[in-house]
């Protein structure tokens, strides 16, 4: 009798450490991914200097949105590197406001031929697309994370072993901008 | 040109051949009264024999006319037409039709001794089946002659029409293929060590790849391979992989190894993951996807750059449109290498026999056909990713 009880404890004991070692392993895949969103974010705050240059040659009705963007980017880029979920929470939502006004820029840039086609802007609209294409699988990669780290923690008993592995809240997703939530459809594109 | 050159040494073959009759009624006459010293066996073994013996004049005469006779009448005729090369490709034709011509010649000269020494050794074996406990009968014979016969052909034909062979194709390809742009061709150079490396097929040990077309097409640079994996020998031979292998340099700036490979099954998958290697497995969104594919990585947001919803969803309607099989990719840095299984099928850029001429219609609008179809292939591999979609069309 002795001796199931003891194996009992030692699978229950097993078991426990086996769901302690996924919570810390995802929760340190969960910082990884962050840490790429900031990588990928650094380089779009990085390449908005020189859109803005350019732009102001050509945009000098749209000086305030180009003001906005210059604040947000400043925001977002205080924001970077932070690890608290209410911070990171408040970083995405900058980010997010950022990217709104740099897609209201490349809209507004439709309507001034000059700007449009100037090479340097092609240039610089290419690269942004690329930098967003990396935001985008950033974030994906961050939301997945956050998601097999929270079903780890919520699971039962979950929620017990998650305070051993020194998680308190849970981090945020980072939603994606309404305009990039629509379905895809591969007739469209082929 | 003179007379007996033009006969081409029909006379000599003739004679060979009637010799060898001569050899083949005297073995069948001696065969057969070995066996019945009596008047049985003298009539059998005259008239048997005999009769193997016109079998044989009459196919080694029709032989000699067909490769040696013929040959030379038509070289004779072809020799006074006028080639007028138009163009580039005209001229390589013309050089190539001396080619052919030439290793015509040296087969057929090969065949006429090769032919029937081949025939004298089956010959030569039947007559020693006569002598022990199971001695073959004359249908054996005509069966061992036929097959010498064969064996003596592709003996004198087989080292000289594959040299023709891969003459043609460094000659022509490069320039049907320049015709669709800034394309060429060479012998295969396919990346096998990337292949076993990331395991982009299951296990093979033999590997065919002769052609690959390439160069810079729609603005990136391609290079696509016809490309064969066997694992196994002999019965248990079987394909692992027989279609193409499409790479493309994206315009992109992606970073790392992605590795997509059809789903291998609950065991085929954790065996894969077990190997270990710098890639890791690689979770996607899309639930179909993932279902139907494995995907490992060394840079997991790099993978899903280029993994998007919308290429998923191309790779997805790709695979389903049937004209491949269930594709792979490996992706290092911004080159995209597709591999497209095809289902059977015959071999791609195949040249036209040395029996065929070097300017015949039907082959060089087959080779031009083969280019254009793998070109499908690469436009469908470069639509994949919505990057390079948005280049312009060279």
């Amino acid at each position: 009798m002795d001796g199931i009880v003891w194996i009992i404890v030692a699978v229950a004991v097993v078991g426990l450490y086996v769901w302690y070692a996924a919570i810390v392993k995802r929760r340190n895949q969960v910082a990884e991914a962050l840490s790429g969103i900031d990588v990928q974010l650094s380089q779009r705050h990085e390449l908005i200097p020189n859109i803005l240059a350019i732009a102001k040659r050509y945009l000098a009705h749209e000086q305030t949105l180009l003001a906005d963007i210059a604040r947000l980017r400043t925001t977002g880029q205080e924001r970077l590197g932070s690890t608290d979920p209410k911070a990171i929470a408040e970083k995405f939502a900058a980010e997010n406001q950022l990217g709104a006004g740099l897609g209201r820029l490349f809209a507004v840039a439709e309507g001034y031929p000059e700007l449009k086609s100037d090479d340097l802007m092609v240039k610089a609209q290419a690269t942004y697309q690329e930098v967003e294409t990396n935001v985008a699988a950033a974030r994906r990669f961050y939301n997945a994370s956050v998601t097999a780290l929270r079903n780890a923690c919520q699971i039962f008993p979950g929620q017990l072993v998650a305070a051993l592995a020194g998680v308190g809240q849970l981090p945020p997703f980072f939603e994606a901008p309404a305009e990039h939530r629509g379905p895809v459809n591969a007739a469209d594109h082929l | 040109m003179s007379e007996p050159a033009r006969r081409g040494g029909g006379g000599p073959a003739l004679l060979g051949v009637f010799a060898l009759a001569a050899v083949v009624w005297a073995a069948i006459a001696w065969s057969s009264i070995q066996r019945d010293p009596g008047l049985g066996g003298w009539l059998t073994g005259l008239f048997g024999g005999g009769f193997v013996a016109l079998l044989v004049a009459g196919a080694g005469a029709w032989a000699v006319m067909l490769l040696v006779l013929g040959p030379a009448r038509r070289a004779a005729q072809q020799e006074q037409a006028v080639f007028e090369p138009g163009d580039e490709l005209g001229q390589i034709l013309a050089e190539l039709e001396v080619a052919r011509r030439r290793t015509e010649r040296q087969i057929n000269a090969g065949a006429v001794w090769r032919i029937p020494l081949c025939i004298l050794g089956a010959v030569a074996f039947w007559l020693w089946t006569q002598v022990g406990d199971d001695p073959a009968d004359t249908w054996d014979l005509l069966m061992f002659m036929g097959a010498a016969a064969v064996a003596g052909y592709f003996w004198a034909a087989w080292t000289l029409s594959q040299a023709y062979r891969r003459l043609y194709k460094e000659r022509v390809l490069p320039r049907l293929a320049a015709g669709f742009g800034q394309l060429a061709w060479r012998p295969a150079q396919p990346p096998l060590e990337e292949f076993r490396r990331h395991r982009l097929f299951p296990d093979w040990d033999a590997c065919q790849a002769e052609d690959e077309i390439f160069g810079d097409y729609r603005g990136m640079p391609l290079s696509i391979v016809e490309l064969k994996l066997t694992k196994g020998s002999g019965k248990n031979r079987r394909t692992v992989f027989r279609g193409l292998t499409a790479a493309v340099t994206l315009p992109r700036g992606l970073k790392g190894t992605t590795v997509v490979i059809p789903d291998r099954g609950m065991f085929g998958n954790l065996a894969e993951r077990l190997r270990g290697g710098p890639c890791q497995p690689v979770r996607l969104e899309d639930p179909t996807f993932e279902k139907a594919y494995e995907v490992y990585g060394s840079d997991q947001i790099s993978a899903r750059a280029l993994l998007t919803p919308a290429f998923m969803e191309r790779f997805l309607a790709f695979a389903a449109a049937g004209h491949f099989g269930a594709p792979a990719a490996l992706v290092q840095d911004n080159r995209l290498l597709m591999a497209l299984g095809t289902m059977g099928g015959r071999d791609l850029f195949e040249p036209p026999s040395y029996r065929q001429p070097a300017a015949a219609r039907d082959a060089l609008t087959q080779l031009h056909d083969d280019i254009a179809s793998v070109l499908r292939a690469a436009d469908a591999v470069i639509d994949l990713d919505q990057a390079a979609r948005l280049q312009p069309r060279g």
